[in-house]
């Protein structure tokens, strides 16, 4: 019946219109394209250009980590970069065993607390799969041959290099007559550059303009090189040599075979008597290694080769590993997969594997704990066993922190057998605890144990990682001790993050409650060092750490620099943590605190159980932002000579013996990458975490 | 005789008089909010305050928990008399169930949690104990099913209701109702006043501060009028919806019937 569009009365029919599905072009993507990037003309043009903007930079990246980027510094010198420079590599096997222990939990912890699984599970397969197709279906590439320029009558070249009994070795001595002959984009390989940080001498090549490429005017008939090849032994006795070269503009080539393993030295000579005097070449060398990590392979290398010869020249490159060889040019996918991406796939294959297969593990226990399927529900005895368990764990803590305190007062003695035998006893007593807390018919009880399983992993991770100096602590041969400072790399990155953020929270907490209080000293004392704190930057307080405590007395000075360190960055991010909370605290409405006094809770109880839960949840994304800004400030603590991943890069870097020098970009980036990924984890988390509990549906309820 | 007299007083005071306020004053600041007020509530009463805003009605039943703090007089619950003694203000506060009007659930715990909470922290009761009693009290105020919603899943009527049964929980001997209904929409009024009628009905000492002259009207024991911070007249909704005396009691009733 049709209506009328005016009516004075209507009365709705009695049955509702059904429900239909909105037109088509309201939903999906359509729907998302219009509204997100061409709702107007202005969006449009936007869009557009953001586009065409993020495809030229990410061109430009690609096509440089693809194609020109030597990758050879971060995957040769992942144990290096993982675990510091002065960390033993015969001990990296402790701090596998530490990263085992975090895959573990961590994945146990996703398999009780669930949600995260399926996308954890995806990114893991991926990677998995290409860790394994890739070196499968890559071809193997030889590796780009070595240019290094020589000109007539320049000092001669003496280079070390190793070589393997067989391994043949072509030198061709290429003379540049045009232009073309020197432009990267008709070379590629590792090209000699004495500038080392930027592509000079190459646009000088390039543009024709610096001194260096005056020789270029030689016409080609009057070329005069008279330059020739030697190769010497270890001994610096000649070996064999080629010809040389006869004025000519010809390219002359000389193969030669290594006898035995060992040191070898080439040398690129004129002619002693008929000198050249006119022309330019490259001197390409093909067939030889160029890389080698840094102290692990320079230790090997010593093994298999013995020490490096001397030369006796001014101005010559010690080894093949020279600083100024880089490599230039570009390479082709196939090389790219062969010589950059598999290897580095292959280095870190077997460990994934190992974590994977762990990870997977805990993950099923997880999910088995938490469906309950364990079955021990009123076992009395088991209850009975916890608790004595847990009595046991509260003596031996009590126990060790006793024998801490008589450690520092007594001064002599040996308190470190007892001290491990007391710890022992605790991990050993709560983590039965634990375990039987985990199988309990209750997903409550199972997600505090995996809490309690994760305070267990400290004590744990840092015997392991330290080991015990005493021969009276049975694992002291197995476990011996590692200096605090000897800590590097990426695992020392993680450990003061870590500490210093777990830590943080429950001193940041107090802070922002002492702040509040009605009691005028604490209130002035928090905002005190509140404010001290906050207003001093980082680097100073590290000073303070390292410099400046030791003379406050106490022996203070005893402590160690990297506990000493430690309580500098908590105390740095409690804090800013406090204010935060503090803001947190404020945001509580009063009802809420009026309503817990009405119910006849007292302070303590309303602080804990309504206003900081509460609080808290309200400033995640802070807390987490705070916490990412300390990962990343913990960069700064090389200025007290520790060196965590950015600073064992740039020792990397700087060490003129690795030859890796000349790789600063892709050294950087590697490190820049290695900090991104944590703090996107971290801030997943922390996104994931207000989606939880009462933040679920606030997002429906708002 | 005298000695007899106040005797008598005194037994009739703890006898039947289980709120009793006696030339009670406070001010906010300077301002002057309850001017010698003096009141009672026996056991087992239900008494409506009501009084245009601003009048100090909530100002009053919040001096009765203790959440406004009086600068005068004596405020004297079930024989305790409210001071600064923390012990006796925890010891009253535990007797005394409140209903706010923005309701003031806790809105990261759930409603089970929420009606648990005081149970376990305060009466210290077992956690199988606490929710046994909090589910009888979802189904006294016909919520049996919400227990696993947070408070933001649940209507205002549905809050209101579980902050009855929150406050339920503890066992209360007196319930401060303080402009229970004020928040809620139309439709939702009811069902909290349903509520609160069987709660009255079941012999509950109840304090209640309300604009609906309705359930005044039928619950009451007894009306107290209140304007400009003092007690205006007190009387039964029989004396003071048809016969008031005073001459403001009859402006107010004027302007709202």
């Amino acid at each position: 019946m049709a209506q009328k569009s005016s009516q004075e009365m209507y009365v709705a029919p009695v049955e509702e219109p059904r429900s239909r599905r909105p037109p088509i072009s309201e939903v999906g993507l359509i729907k998302w394209l219009r509204d997100n990037l061409f709702g107007s003309w202005v969006d449009v043009i936007l869009t557009v250009v953001t586009l065409v903007g993020a495809g030229f930079i990410l061109y430009g990246m690609l096509d440089w980590i693809l194609f020109q980027a030597q990758w050879e510094v971060v995957f040769l010198n992942q144990a290096t970069l993982n675990t510091g420079n002065q960390f033993p590599k015969s001990e990296i096997w402790r701090i596998e065993l530490v990263a085992f222990l975090v895959v573990f939990l961590s994945l146990l912890s996703v398999g009780v607390w669930g949600r995260i699984a399926r996308g954890f599970a995806i990114t893991l397969a991926i990677i998995g799969a290409i860790m394994v197709i890739v070196p499968w279906a890559t071809t193997p590439v030889e590796e780009p041959v070595i240019y290094m320029y020589t000109e007539a009558g320049y000092l001669n070249r003496q280079v070390n290099f190793v070589a393997d009994e067989g391994q043949e070795i072509t030198f061709t001595i290429d003379p540049l007559t045009d232009a073309s002959d020197y432009q990267i984009s008709n070379i590629s390989g590792y090209i000699e550059n004495d500038n080392q940080q930027n592509n000079t001498s190459f646009d000088a090549f390039n543009n024709r303009t610096a001194s260096v490429v005056t020789f270029l005017d030689v016409e080609p008939s009057e070329y005069d090189l008279n330059m020739a090849i030697e190769i010497w032994d270890a001994d610096g006795a000649l070996i064999q040599s080629s010809d040389y070269t006869q004025g000519t503009t010809e390219i002359t080539v000389f193969t030669w075979e290594a006898p035995a393993d060992g040191w070898f030295t080439y040398a690129i000579i004129n002619n002693a008597e008929a000198s050249g005097e006119n022309g330019a070449a490259f001197v390409t060398i093909d067939n030889l290694e160029v890389f080698r990590s840094t102290s692990q392979g320079r230790e090997l290398r010593l093994d298999k080769y013995g020490p490096q010869p001397e030369l006796d020249c001014s101005g010559c490159a010690t080894s093949l590993n020279r600083s100024d060889l880089r490599f230039q040019g570009k390479r082709t996918l196939a090389q790219w997969f062969s010589l950059q991406l598999a290897p580095y796939l292959l280095e870190s294959r077997g460990f994934f594997f190992i974590a994977a297969i762990v990870g997977i593990i805990a993950y099923f226990i997880g999910q088995v704990a938490v469906k309950n399927s364990f079955n021990i529900v009123n076992d009395d005895l088991l209850d009975k066993t916890a608790r004595f368990m847990l009595f046991v764990s509260g003596i031996a803590f009590v126990g060790y922190i006793l024998i801490q305190i008589s450690s520092w007062f007594i001064q002599q003695g040996d308190f470190e057998a007892l001290q491990f035998f007391t710890l022992v006893a605790f991990v050993i007593s709560l983590g039965i605890y634990a375990i039987i807390q985990f199988m309990k018919d209750d997903p409550k009880a199972s997600s505090r144990a995996v809490t309690i399983l994760w305070m267990l992993s400290i004590p744990i991770i840092l015997s392991v990682v330290t080991g015990f100096e005493s021969s009276a602590v049975p694992v002291s041969e197995s476990l011996p001790a590692i200096p605090t400072g000897d800590l590097g790399g990426l695992f020392l990155t993680l450990l003061l993050s870590a500490v210093a953020i777990i830590a943080s929270f429950p001193i940041g907490m107090a802070l922002a409650l002492g702040r509040q209080s009605d009691l005028p000293v604490v209130s002035l004392l928090s905002t005190l060092l509140i404010e001290v704190f906050r207003g001093v930057p980082l680097i100073t307080l590290l000073f303070m750490g390292r410099l400046i405590l030791p003379f406050f007395g106490f022996g203070l000075g005893d402590v160690d620099l990297v506990i000493r360190i430690i309580v500098v960055l908590t105390l740095f991010i409690s804090a800013y943590l406090a204010e935060v909370i503090r803001g947190g605290l404020q945001v509580v409405p009063k009802g809420q605190i009026e309503a817990a006094y009405a119910l006849g809770l007292n302070g303590f109880s309303t602080t804990t159980l309504i206003i900081l839960p509460q609080a808290l949840r309200a400033v995640i994304p802070a807390i987490m932002g705070q916490a990412v800004s300390l990962f990343k400030d913990t960069s700064l603590v090389y200025i007290v000579s520790l060196f965590e991943i950015l600073g064992t890069m740039n020792q990397l870097l700087g060490d003129s013996q690795t030859g890796y020098i000349a790789f600063p970009r892709e050294g950087y980036l590697y490190v820049g990458i290695v900090f991104f990924v944590f703090s996107y984890v971290m801030a997943d988390i922390s996104r994931r975490i207000e989606r939880t509990g009462s933040g679920a549906i606030r997002r429906d309820t708002i | 005789m005298a000695e007899q007299e106040k005797e008598k007083i005194a037994h009739e005071i703890s006898e039947d008089d289980i709120i009793e306020c006696i030339e009670l004053n406070k001010w906010f600041g300077d301002f002057h909010v309850l001017k010698d007020i003096n009141m009672n509530v026996k056991e087992r009463e239900v008494v409506v305050v009501i009084g245009p805003s601003g009048s100090g009605k909530s100002t009053l039943i919040r001096c009765m928990n203790r959440l406004e703090e009086h600068q005068e007089g004596q405020i004297i619950i079930d024989g305790i008399e409210l001071s600064n003694d923390i012990g006796n203000i925890s010891a009253i506060r535990r007797e005394i169930g409140m209903v706010f009007q923005q309701f003031n659930l806790f809105p990261h715990l759930t409603v089970l949690q929420n009606v648990t909470l005081a149970q376990r922290y305060v009466r210290r009761r077992s956690r199988a104990e606490a929710e046994e009693k909090a589910l009888g009290l979802l189904e006294r105020v016909g919520i049996p099913d919400q227990a696993g919603k947070y408070p933001g899943q649940l209507s205002g009527g549905q809050q209101q209701r579980v902050a009855i049964a929150r406050a339920l929980a503890m066992d209360p001997k007196i319930m401060l109702f303080d402009e229970p209904t004020s928040a809620l929409d139309p439709e939702m009024i009811k069902e909290v006043l349903d509520v609160m009628k069987e709660l009255a009905r079941s012999g509950m000492t109840m304090v209640v501060v309300t604009h609906e002259m309705g359930f005044a009207r039928e619950v009451a024991d007894r009306v107290i009028f209140m304007d400009s911070g003092r007690v205006v007249e007190i009387g039964t909704p029989e004396h003071f919806f048809e016969a008031p005396s005073h001459e403001r009691t009859k402006l107010f009733l004027s302007q709202i019937l």
